[in-house]
């Protein structure tokens, strides 16, 4: 961790002590840190010691088990004290259940032996008969008992009452009587109170059930509890013959109870026959440890405890026998804890026993078979926790007794282990802050020996080795200074060469240096050499520039003019260029024009031929109507041959007529009508004669105007040979011209694709004379740069050589 | 024609010895008692091998060592170091510089002839 935060700047001024630590021993400066922080942890947090640790660690684990067994056998043997005192209590209430069951039992045999006396069972008999025979059932009670109040007996009979008073001394009974099967007194061994007993609940009972016991009465006059037992009276065929009730005292019992229970009994133990279905004088007797009195005396518990006795009566008379709901019964009664019910089945009978807790009694109640009696048993829960409270005094005092011994027993053993730790811890604080000339003691356990032999000889072993380590650091110094020494004196040889001494050597008198040295000396060779040769190099490189510098110059110069020249010939071209265009433009004009001329000619010389198609066409026309004008003058002389023969004719006809007209004259009358036909004719011929010399007339002028026009077209026809000739002539003409236009129109084209090709050409010259004008232009810079460069280049070798000028250098080849 | 080996060393007795070592075994000895007078018996009688010191005043036996490979003529020369620096860096340092073999002082025959031989294979 230290050395972590030594190398943040930041957290070295919080740790300078570390830091010094580590500067003063820097050889055991780690184990120093871990023993300083050892010591700041003691101080910090002071730890237990050993005998702390061990009084506080084994003490209560040897005494926790101590105790807890101590409390577990407190509360067993508390507990086994409990149950046996609830046993015995349940033991004492059996025993009294069981004492008044047989005692009960015994006096239940007392009316077998009585009735198995003929005299009884005639005179129950005779009884019955007279009951019967005096219609007394039929007569109201009062009236009998009226009727019979002197003897209470149906028929005295001294030698039967003697009997049965005899029987009740021997067998020491407080009194018996017998009634015949209607309920009528028959006989007794006292009188009685009343002499109808058919309407007493006994007599009934007993009579339904075969017997009856009842609850046990205060006898004043016995100064005793007296049980009355009903039972019936019967005949060896077991035909009802009447009842036999007899009284008992309960001394018997209570003595019995008494003999049997009484010594067992504890101080507070208390045994009470209880009658619970009594409000008072419930209590039939009461056992101490004193002996039993019978005298009148409150339940003890009071009516909680009597409720949960009738409870209990209660569950031995249901018929399903419900033990839990008569447990919970029992508990719902306020005050009562603990319940628990037992039953108990014997030969003739079967007990029931609950116990309780109240009011600081333990309870266990009996019902007492056969009787409606209770036993109930009770002890103060003061004697149970008497003999717990002497439980827990025992148990806490052997529990402290043993505590004390094993306290001791650890204290002793944690004294006898912490001691020689203890002084080992003291000598080895003394040896960790530098006495190592401390021993510790060798006792205590086999451990604690081991441990300080152990330590004494860690001890010595730190002590030796701390010397080897010191003689090692001394020695480890020297060298260290011998090393410094040498170096100094290397650095010392060879300090110069910084300041560019390449003539330093350095010595290799050292063992340890002469390594190094000898680097050193391999690095001034290669850099003297290096040095050397730059020098040489700078040098050349100057004197070179120097001479190339001029040359340079003038090439650079030629080299603008030539881009002079070269920019002055393209104008040249250019201008050619421009004019050759020119010259292209006409020509292409030129052709144009040629080209619209031969078309006119063609035109013109088709526009001839047409007009020579016409003139021949009229020449043709003209010689055709010749013709015909000659065969109109032809036919106009036919018209004229006719014309006379017409004339002939009329002429004829007209003679005709006039003999006609004669011969008519010589036919008289008849031939008048002819002579005008021949009048008309001879009218109709002059009239002939003259449209014949008409037409002759126009016949005439026909044929002369006919010789007019023949005349005339044969000048028009000799005009059109002639016209027709000249046309000829300047077509043939035409021709000519257009063959000529024709060529020259092909002149014109070649000139002007002539010029157009020039005209590229051209332009090609020009481009190529611009790169070339382009390309001397970039000669004369890169020259200028060129020439700049070898400028700047003389000035950096001038620079190198000044640089190198600094380095002495050994003077070799 | 035995082989000729100039031995440089600047203590006479180590000349003495070393010199004493090889005639035994038949070689020619030069001697020399600095790298520089080294150099120049080298261009003199051309030996066949060198066994030099290294520790010596003004030139040490790596500097000859070095000067002799960068003269072509020289550089084929086969170089023995008998010398008393005897660490691993040495070696490499020496072996760096051109040297064929190390031997430390103080050194057997045995060693030294070895060495030589092993060197001018």
């Amino acid at each position: 961790m230290t050395t972590q935060k030594d190398f943040t700047p930041t957290d070295a001024t919080p740790n300078s002590n570390g830091n010094l630590t580590n500067v003063k021993n820097p050889l055991s400066g780690s184990s120093t840190e871990t023993l300083s922080e050892h010591q700041a942890e003691t101080t910090l947090k002071p730890a237990a010691t050993l005998r702390q640790r061990l009084l506080t660690t084994v003490l209560p684990v040897a005494l926790a088990p101590l105790a807890l067994t101590s409390a577990i056998g407190f509360v067993q043997t508390e507990a086994q004290v409990k149950e046996k005192t609830l046993l015995r209590l349940e033991e004492v209430s059996l025993l009294t259940s069981e004492a008044s069951t047989i005692f009960l039992l015994d006096a239940l045999k007392f009316p077998d032996l009585i009735n198995s006396n003929s005299l009884l069972l005639q005179a129950v008999k005779e009884g019955a008969q007279q009951s019967e025979a005096q219609g007394l059932l039929q007569k109201p009670i009062e009236a009998v008992e009226k009727q019979f109040a002197s003897t209470k007996l149906l028929k005295p009979n001294a030698q039967l009452n003697q009997y049965l008073e005899r029987v009740v001394r021997n067998a020491q009974l407080a009194e018996v009587f017998v009634t015949d099967k209607y309920g009528f007194n028959v006989a007794y061994s006292n009188p009685t109170s009343d002499f109808v007993q058919n309407d007493e609940r006994w007599w009934t009972e007993a009579k339904a059930k075969g017997q009856f016991i009842e609850e046990p009465e205060f006898d004043e006059s016995a100064n005793t509890n007296v049980i009355a037992i009903s039972k019936q009276i019967k005949d060896d065929s077991g035909k009802f013959l009447g009842v036999m009730k007899l009284a008992l005292a309960t001394k018997e019992l209570d003595e019995a109870i008494n003999t049997l229970v009484s010594p067992s009994l504890t101080e507070t133990e208390m045994v009470q026959i209880v009658n619970p279905n009594l409000d008072s004088n419930a209590v039939v007797n009461t056992v101490t440890q004193q002996g039993n009195t019978t005298k009148a005396q409150e339940v003890m518990g009071g009516v909680d405890v009597v409720a949960a006795a009738k409870v209990l009566q209660d569950y031995l008379e249901s018929e399903d026998k419900n033990v839990n709901a008569t447990q919970m019964q029992i508990q719902n009664i306020p005050g009562i804890r603990d319940v628990k019910l037992k039953t108990k089945e014997s030969e003739s009978f079967q007990l029931v026993v609950a116990s309780f807790t109240y009011k600081n009694r333990f309870y266990n109640i009996s019902v007492i078979p056969n009787s409606k009696l209770v036993a109930i048993a009770s002890v103060s829960t003061a004697e149970e926790a008497a003999v717990a409270r002497n439980q827990l005094i025992l148990f806490a005092v052997i529990g402290l007794l043993l505590a004390g011994i094993v306290t001791a027993l650890v204290y002793w053993l944690s004294n006898s282990l912490s001691n020689p730790l203890a002084k080992l811890t003291t000598t080895a604080d003394a040896a960790a802050a530098g006495n190592l000339d401390a021993r510790a003691e060798v006792e205590g356990t086999r451990e604690t020996r081991t441990l300080a032999r152990t330590f004494n000889i860690l001890v010595s072993e730190v002590q030796t080795l701390l010397s080897e380590t010191k003689q090692v650091a001394q020695e480890q110094k020297e060298s260290r200074d011998q090393l410094e020494m040498e170096i100094y004196q290397l650095l010392d040889e060879v300090g110069d060469a910084t300041d560019g001494d390449l003539t330093v050597r350095a010595s290799l008198s050292s063992m340890e240096m002469s390594t190094v040295a000898d680097l050193f000396n391999a690095i001034i060779d290669n850099l003297n050499e290096i040095a050397g040769q730059v020098k040489t190099s700078s040098g050349q490189v100057s004197s070179s520039l120097d001479e190339n510098g001029t040359e340079i110059q003038a090439l650079a110069e030629q080299a603008v003019q030539e881009t002079e020249r070269t920019r002055t010939t393209l104008n040249s071209i250019e201008q050619m260029s421009m004019s050759i265009e020119d010259v292209a433009n006409n020509a292409g004009k030129a052709a144009l024009i040629s080209d619209e001329a031969y078309t006119t000619v063609q035109e013109g010389s088709s526009a001839m031929d047409q007009t020579v198609d016409s003139i021949l066409s009229l020449r043709n026309t003209v010689g055709e109507t010749a013709k015909k004008i000659k065969r109109l003058g032809e036919s106009s002389q036919k018209i004229s041959q006719v014309v006379s023969l017409i004339d002939e004719i009329a002429l004829k006809t007209n003679l005709l007529a006039i003999n006609a007209s004669v011969e008519a004259s010589r036919a008289g009358e008849q031939g008048q009508g002819f002579t005008v036909v021949a009048e008309q004719v001879g009218a109709l011929a002059e009239q002939s004669a003259a449209a014949t010399k008409e037409i002759a007339q126009i016949v005439a002028g026909i044929q002369a105007e006919t010789k007019e026009v023949t005349e005339a077209m044969e000048v028009g026809t000799n005009q059109v040979v002639d016209s027709t000739r000249l046309v000829e002539t300047t077509k043939e003409k035409l021709a000519v011209v257009l063959t000529r236009s024709q060529e020259i129109n092909d002149l014109m084209r070649s000139i002007s694709n002539a010029t157009v090709s020039q005209t590229e050409t051209s332009k090609a010259v020009t481009t190529l004379m611009q790169q070339m004008a382009e390309l001397a232009r970039q000669r004369a810079e890169s020259s200028t740069q060129v020439a700049d460069s070898m400028q700047e280049t003389a000035a950096v070798a001038q620079k190198l050589e000044a640089a190198v000028a600094q380095f002495k250098v050994e003077e070799s080849s | 024609m035995s082989s000729k080996i100039l031995v440089v060393d600047d203590l006479q007795s180590e000349l003495d010895l070393i010199s004493q070592y090889l005639t035994e075994e038949g070689y020619t000895i030069v001697t020399a008692t600095n790298g520089a007078e080294a150099l120049e018996k080298v261009s003199q009688n051309k030996p066949d091998a060198i066994v030099t010191d290294w520790m010596m005043p003004e030139m040490g036996g790596l500097d000859l060592a070095r000067k002799l490979r960068k003269n072509p003529e020289t550089a084929d020369i086969p170089v023995v170091a008998c010398t008393a620096k005897s660490r691993d860096v040495d070696r490499m340092w020496a072996a760096k510089q051109g040297i064929e073999a190390y031997v430390t002082k103080p050194c057997t025959k045995q060693d030294l002839v070895s060495a030589l031989r092993a060197a001018m294979k």
